[in-house]
Parts: C-alpha cells; structure tokens; sequence
C-alpha cells in the first residue's frame, strides 16, 4: 500500500518490521525504527504504476513473524547472509544496483550452500531521480540512513507451524532456437557457445537479427530463469547481461511475447494467494505498460533485479506463509 | 510447455546438487546433496506436493 510520509513515519514509530520503497528523498525524512527500504522510481500501487515523489510504499511484514535483526552486508560479509537466514523464517534483503555487492552476490549466491533451503527474497532498488537519475541507494531503518555500497536485511522468525516459501512468476519460456552457453561466469562476455560452435556473440546476435529485448532463459531443473541483454558493443565484440551468466548452463533466447500485460495477468496465482512480499522487474513494467494494471493483492517495489533466493531478473517475485502440514 | 516449479528454491537446489556432485562425485558429497534434498523437501512438503504430482504425470 501507498502512504504519505507522516503516515509512514507513524507505521515505523508503531514499531512493526516494515520494508519500505520509493525515492531517496522521502525516505531521508523519516524516523529511526525497524524498517529497511530502497529508492526506486515507480510503486506498483494497487491501482497500476505510478511515478511519485509523493508517496511510499509500505509493506509491513506480518505480525505472527518475529524480527531477529536488522543487518547490513559489505561485499565481504555477503557470504554469511544465508546462514543469518532463520531456520524456520525468513529474510528480506535490499541491495542497489550496479554496486559491487549486487554483482557479487548475483554471481556468487548459486554456490553459497543452504542458500536455496531458506527463505530469502528481497530485491536490487534503483535510482530515484526522474528517468533514471541519481545513486540507488539502501537504507538502514535503525540508523535512519542512505547506503549505496552495502546491502541490508531483515531476518525475521515464523512460529513452528508456518514456513515461508519464495516463488517467482516467470512470463518468459525458452524459445526453439539453439542452445548457448558461455565460456565463462559473469554480467559480460565476448564468446558463447553455440550448437557446440565457440563463436562471437555480439556478430552472432547481430547476424541473426536476435531480439534483445527477449532474454535468455534457462531451466535450472524446473525453474525458469532469465537473463536480459542490457547491450552489446560489434566494436570492442562485448555483450553485456542485466545479470551473470553461468558456464555449463544452457540458455534460449525467448520465445517472442504479444501482449505481455495479458501474460502477466494469465500467470498471476489464482488460488487467493496474498504474498507478504512482492516485487516486480522495472522491464517487467515498463515493456508491459503496467499503469493501469490492477495487480490485485501483488502490489510492490519496481525491482532492478528480484531476489529469489539468488538474483533473478525479468520475473515477479512473491512470497507467501503456509501452513506446515500437521501429521 | 515443460512444468514449471513456482517455489524457486527447489529446481535451483537440484541444479545446485548437480553441478558440486558433478565436480566431486564422492559419497560424502553424496550424502550432503541427499540430507540438503531431505531438508528441503521436507520444509516445503505444504507447497511441493502440487509440483510433484504434476512432474510425475509428464
């Protein structure tokens, strides 16, 4: 839900866990207390996209749930960010975009072991100047301060009869045309392997006519997961990916999407889900003219990069309590 | 079009198993990959069940 700062402020001085979205300047005006937030430059309110200076958005986190702590994680703290995940909890982590700590953690999380076994979400914010102006910054509700170059997190426990699971809505599915892989891990490369062919990707791309506006996907066992082409360069042979591509694993590009809002709306749960968080890609957004999109109960921040355990992009993100099954 | 896992968690756990039982086929790895499957989804049962019903009728 959307709220005006003095509304805001009252929630944090309640002193229920919140995480909070929007821009950098409203966020420097609100009190200590237990909440984190990241600047972005669209809400997914209730009622569509909205661009404000005029509002945040506020998502307390449920009131059965106990907070741990509220943590912040430098580059070389980020591999213990799975282990301060509560056993039987959850995490929400924020961390800006295009720092060393999102790069880091977007290439490093898929080893960290146990990453996939608790219930991490969170997202990568932006900048929140008009189109795309300013520094992404994090802050740290306790200290009531910007961040631009760590992460922070909120570890919160469930009582033993609930477990929080983390889910991704992926509109993308791999396409018929063959299958890439790259020599090596990260956001950047000049190779890819294709069909058992090591060619140059940018001249592979371009010859083809490839639509980077469609990601990679890749099944990971079941999950599909992207990765967007931010660009590529035919002069210095470099492509460049919204997130780290992964050797050994085989990617498609896209199978081409009409009408992305109606595939949107066609993949949203319909079984009465009401996540306690969400969030959605800013190219989820923008390509899908979301302005006047009714999310339903999945409003959220406009995500960089959605956490979903590791950093995924181009997906909505949500996580939801259940029930454990009594036996 | 293959099923899909809403939970994100379980297919990226399998591929994770995967890959460090690929480059260390030990038993001891082995047993880490079967206890960290074991952990899994015995946590998520309440959100699995669908998935695998559906995986087993492909």
């Amino acid at each position: 839900m959307i709220h005006r700062l003095e509304e805001t402020a009252e929630m944090i001085r309640s002193g229920t866990p919140l995480l909070i979205s929007g821009s950098a300047e409203m966020m420097s005006r609100l009190p200590k207390g237990n909440w984190i937030g990241g600047t972005t430059p669209y809400l997914l309110t209730d009622k569509g996209g909205i661009s404000t200076k005029d509002y945040l958005l506020v998502t307390p986190l449920p009131a059965q749930a106990r907070m741990i702590c509220i943590q912040r994680y430098g580059v070389g703290g980020l591999h213990l960010l799975p282990q301060d995940v509560p056993g039987n909890g959850f995490s929400v982590v924020i961390m800006p975009a295009g720092t060393m700590v999102h790069q880091n953690f977007a290439k490093e999380a898929p080893s960290y072991p146990g990453i996939y076994t608790k219930a991490l979400t969170g997202w990568v914010c932006g900048p929140s100047g008009g189109r795309f102006g300013g520094r992404p910054q994090v802050f740290y509700g306790p200290a009531a301060h910007p961040i631009e170059d760590e992460a922070v997190a909120i570890h919160m426990e469930l009582p033993d009869d609930e477990v929080a699971s983390v889910e991704i809505i992926n509109v993308y599915e791999p396409g018929t045309g063959p299958s890439i892989k790259f020599p090596g891990d990260g956001f950047t490369t000049t190779h890819a392997i294709i069909d058992g062919q090591t060619v140059l990707f940018s001249e592979y791309i371009d010859k083809r006519k490839e639509d980077v506006g469609l990601p990679l996907v890749a099944n990971y066992c079941g999950t599909l997961i992207n990765v967007g082409i931010l660009h590529y360069d035919m002069a210095t042979a470099q492509v460049t990916f919204y997130g780290p591509v992964f050797r050994n694993v085989e990617y498609r590009f896209a199978k081409p999407m009409d009408d992305m809002k109606e595939r949107i709306r066609a993949a949203m749960p319909k079984d009465g889900t009401v996540p306690v968080f969400n969030c959605i890609c800013v190219s989820n957004y923008t390509n899908g003219g979301l302005e006047d999109f009714d999310p339903g109960a999945f409003s959220g921040p406009i995500a960089f990069g959605e956490i979903a355990h590791q950093v995924v992009n181009q997906t909505i993100t949500y996580m939801r309590i259940l029930k454990k099954p009594t036996i | 079009m293959q099923y899909c896992f809403t939970q994100a968690g379980a297919g990226l756990l399998l591929h994770q198993l995967r890959t460090r039982y690929a480059e260390d086929g030990s038993e001891s790895v082995m047993a880490v990959c079967v206890r960290e499957l074991r952990d899994h989804f015995t946590r998520y049962e309440a959100v699995l069940g669908k998935d695998i019903e559906q995986l087993f009728r492909q």
